[in-house]
């Protein structure tokens, strides 16, 4: 055994026994969610069979919807996702795109394929910063109208096309992901049924590599590489299990930007979406509930396991790696400026579980991964591991970390029943696969964006778009 | 330590394994039901359902059916992606096999129905258009359990006869379930409803007499007297009943009341204005072009947008173009009142005296 101080030796069982306890919430808040999404799960799922869709697509009384489609240097994607709003299977809509200052082709493609024509404001009263915006019309489809302003992010273009809507709702969406001529139809469904409460509703949205190529294998065919794989597994992981399960218990805190549908007014009245934190979609939900919670009104943001969409997903690690740093980098923003609202009873459920647990288990999770892995490999050089013991205890991990991403295939395969057995089965494998390909390449961007949110660093760091 | 990892392990694996062996096991299950349901589909497509009897389809797929354990056949019956002439047989096989069990279920005299179980017996029973069927929904309608009631109203809809259209308006007006969603359903009736919906407008309640003016549009057949009727409600205190006002006369072509909109253009709530434009070019006569001009200079953007939008939706008005004012960002929003004296000269030269007269007044209203 090498020699050690035995400070260190101290504080490697220290951190030890945090990693175990800490091993050990994870297991039973796992539990928890897992019990919560399979009754929400089953919920949904019947709910659906008997829903009347077909009646709430040809009434007019469906509440009316502007579709909000952000776009930044989207030409490789951005023609076959506006195809696939106009298709939606919905009475009435609007599609107003934004072209945040593209330096690419994204607005000539549009021009081009849409003929459009240029256009005033329609007489709307705009802010300043959005007085010089330039609009058009389209000739080959009056529904779609595009607005092509300076580079100001994501949030700007998104409350750029809030000004120009005029429906009582709005869905926002990604100019790289392609949807499902449903999608609107099915989240709609939900809030029509409790109008006055439901306020936010999202959906399961998988990865592709090139979303709406390929249609021939259908429009949400499994992806065929292993790293966009593993991401979809991961979203249907986050959708079918977590997000559903804190949608059963009203503390859904992220309602993704690539399909959020929003009550209008809820988000004219928090203030529009905000330029101050990297993206824009989960400090908007968590305004939302804070701000509801606050004037003790009632309110709900749902989460459904319908897949309604496919958006273009990293086709390397570095790619998710900047993507996943992203992402990390708003939780804590996020969860930074909202501490508010932490383990304060006046928030209820959303104060006392749902931001402790994005605290812990989500804006620390990768510190403590990091932490236990320095532990072992501390611990390997004391020469203190139990190789025998190690190994078993790994194999326990690796099952147990694969049982949310089997419980999320179930769920989601009883309900819609969209993928093959032998599909089914791959998905099944890379459960105890993700903890060793997928799960590192995670943890690396989780420090990564901690580090960026200790920086003070905003960047988008948007990824290269896959080539068509 | 060890056999306790070991153990734990052991649980773990075996959970995990289990869990995968039943989402594989289960699918092949679902498969072979599928199987079962599509045999019975193609058989029904190829010889085409519609022109099929009932006995004879149900011949078809009686036999595949009969395999089938009961909580699957009446999912089927209900389930919205089962294509419908399957639906049917196997409504009629659930009532001829469990009959009372049907009716018990879909009643509740059942302790502990599961919910979904008794909105599959209330579809059953709607498919067969059962004699009990609209007081059984009826009861389901006002269940404190929204999936129930919502399914309940849905049903309703789906017989679409008088019976039915008569307990939708009772919920309609009892507010016993959302009135948007029973609007939906009672959107959709072939039957002529005015003289069900009629009595609703002269209620003390503003969302009822809102619908029922709504609902009129698609319903207001009944001639000139229905007609009017929603017109005298342009003085509603409600201005969802004003704006529902204008926009069923236009959704009625009704222009012998194209006074009462054009005194919805000058309302004071600006919803209501944009829809009395909507209307007004609905009307899609050259008369009204110039009160639609006249809206250019609303304050409201929306109100301008709509006026704008009217005119190009209309014919004949090539002559009377938006006033080269309407400029992004602002509009007319500063525009003064010379401007809209000029644009009613537009309104003087109409040949309809309802609205030269009409168009006179506002202009020396302002």
């Amino acid at each position: 055994m090498t020699s050690m101080p035995l400070w260190l030796v101290s504080l490697v069982d220290v951190i030890f026994i945090l990693s175990l306890a800490y091993l050990a919430l994870v297991a039973v808040v796992m539990l928890t969610m897992l019990v919560l999404a399979l009754i929400e799960g089953r919920y949904r799922s019947q709910q659906q069979r008997f829903e009347d869709h077909a009646g709430l697509a040809r009434s007019r009384f469906t509440p009316t919807v502007s579709i909000l489609v952000a776009a930044y240097n989207e030409e490789t994607g951005v023609l076959a996702s506006v195809a696939s709003l106009l298709r939606q299977n919905y009475p009435e809509f609007e599609v107003i795109l934004v072209d945040d200052g593209s330096t690419d082709n994204t607005l000539g493609l549009l021009r081009h394929h849409y003929d459009l024509e240029p256009c005033d404001a329609g007489g709307r009263q705009l802010p300043q910063e959005y007085e010089r915006v330039v609009c058009f019309r389209s000739r080959v489809d009056p529904r779609l109208s595009v607005l092509h302003k300076n580079n100001g992010g994501k949030a700007s273009a998104i409350n750029c096309a809030l000004h120009f809507s005029q429906h009582r709702y709005v869905c926002c969406v990604d100019g790289d992901t392609v949807y499902v001529p449903d999608a609107l139809l099915k989240a709609m469904a939900l809030i029509v049924k409790d109008p006055a409460v439901v306020v936010g509703v999202t959906s399961l949205f998988g990865i592709s590599h090139t979303p709406g190529i390929d249609t021939g294998r259908g429009p949400l065919a499994l992806e065929r590489n292993l790293l966009g794989r593993l991401q979809h597994l991961d979203l249907m992981r986050s959708f079918v299990i977590y997000r559903l399960a804190w949608s059963r218990i009203g503390a859904m805190l992220c309602v993704p930007g690539a399909f959020a549908v929003w009550r209008r007014d809820v988000i004219i009245e928090a203030g529009g979406f905000s330029n101050k934190f990297t993206c824009e979609d989960i400090e908007m939900t968590f305004r939302i509930h804070e701000k509801f919670l606050r004037e003790k009104r009632p309110y709900r943001i749902m989460s459904l396991h319908e897949m309604v969409a496919q958006t273009e997903g990293p086709n390397n690690a570095s790619a998710l790696v900047r993507q996943r740093a992203r992402w990390q980098r708003v939780t804590l923003e996020t969860v930074w400026h909202y501490r508010r609202m932490f383990l304060r009873p006046r928030y209820g459920i959303v104060g006392m579980l749902g931001v402790p647990y994005y605290v812990f288990f989500e804006a620390l999770a990768p510190l403590m991964q990091a932490l236990s892995f320095v532990a072992l490999m501390l611990l390997i050089l004391m020469g203190q591991v139990d190789w025998p013991l190690y190994a078993v205890f790994l194999g326990t991990v690796v099952f147990a970390n694969a049982i949310p991403s089997t419980m999320a295939v179930l769920l989601y395969d009883q309900a819609y029943r969209r993928y093959s057995v032998g599909q089914l089965i791959r998905l099944l494998i890379l459960g105890p696969v993700d903890l060793f390909v997928y799960r590192p390449i995670l943890i690396y961007a989780g420090l990564r964006g901690s580090w960026q949110f200790l920086r003070g660093d905003k960047r988008w760091d948007k990824f290269v778009r896959n080539a068509r | 330590m060890f056999s306790i990892l070991i153990g734990l392990f052991v649980f773990v694996f075996l959970a995990w394994l289990g869990l995968s062996v039943y989402v594989v096991l289960n699918r092949l299950h679902h498969e072979r039901r599928n199987h079962l349901l599509g045999k019975a589909m193609s058989q029904l497509g190829h010889s085409q359902p519609v022109m099929l009897t009932a006995k004879t389809r149900s011949d078809l797929v009686r036999p595949l059916i009969n395999r089938l354990p009961q909580p699957v056949v009446y999912r089927a019956a209900a389930d919205v992606a089962v294509y419908m002439p399957v639906a049917q047989v196997f409504a009629v096989h659930a009532l001829a096999q469990w009959g009372a069990n049907v009716f018990s279920i879909a009643s509740e005299l059942r302790p502990g129905t599961d919910r979904w179980e008794r909105i599959s017996a209330l579809s059953i029973l709607t498919q067969v258009k059962a004699d009990c069927v609209h007081d059984l929904l009826f009861d389901a309608l006002q269940d404190k359990d929204p999936d129930v009631a919502s399914s309940a109203a849905v049903f309703l809809g789906r017989l679409r006869d008088k019976r039915a259209a008569e307990l939708l308006v009772l919920a309609l007006r009892s507010h016993i379930y959302l009135p948007s969603f029973i609007a939906r359903q009672l959107d959709g009736f072939r039957i002529p409803l005015d003289g069900l919906l009629e009595p609703l407008l002269g209620l003390d309640d503003a969302q009822v007499r809102y619908w029922a003016v709504s609902l009129l549009a698609r319903h207001g057949q009944g001639g000139a007297p229905v007609v009017q009727k929603i017109a005298r409600l342009a003085d509603d205190p409600d201005p969802a009943v004003r704006k529902a006002v204008a926009q069923t006369l236009g959704m009625l072509d009704a222009a012998d009341e194209a006074l009462t909109v054009l005194q919805l253009l000058y309302d004071d709530i600006a919803f209501v204005r944009v829809h009395a434009v909507k209307a007004l070019a609905r009307f899609n006569r050259p008369e009204f072009a110039g009160s639609i001009v006249a809206m250019h200079g609303d304050p409201e953007w929306r109100v301008r947008l709509a006026a704008r939008d009217a005119l190009s939706s209309m014919e004949h008005t090539d002559t009377l173009e938006a006033p080269d004012q309407f400029q992004a960002a602002d509009g007319l929003a500063g525009t003064a009142f010379w401007d809209m004296n000029t644009l009613h000269a537009y309104a003087f030269e109409n040949r309809n005296w309802q609205t030269r007269v009409h168009s006179g007044s506002e202009t020396g209203r302002l």
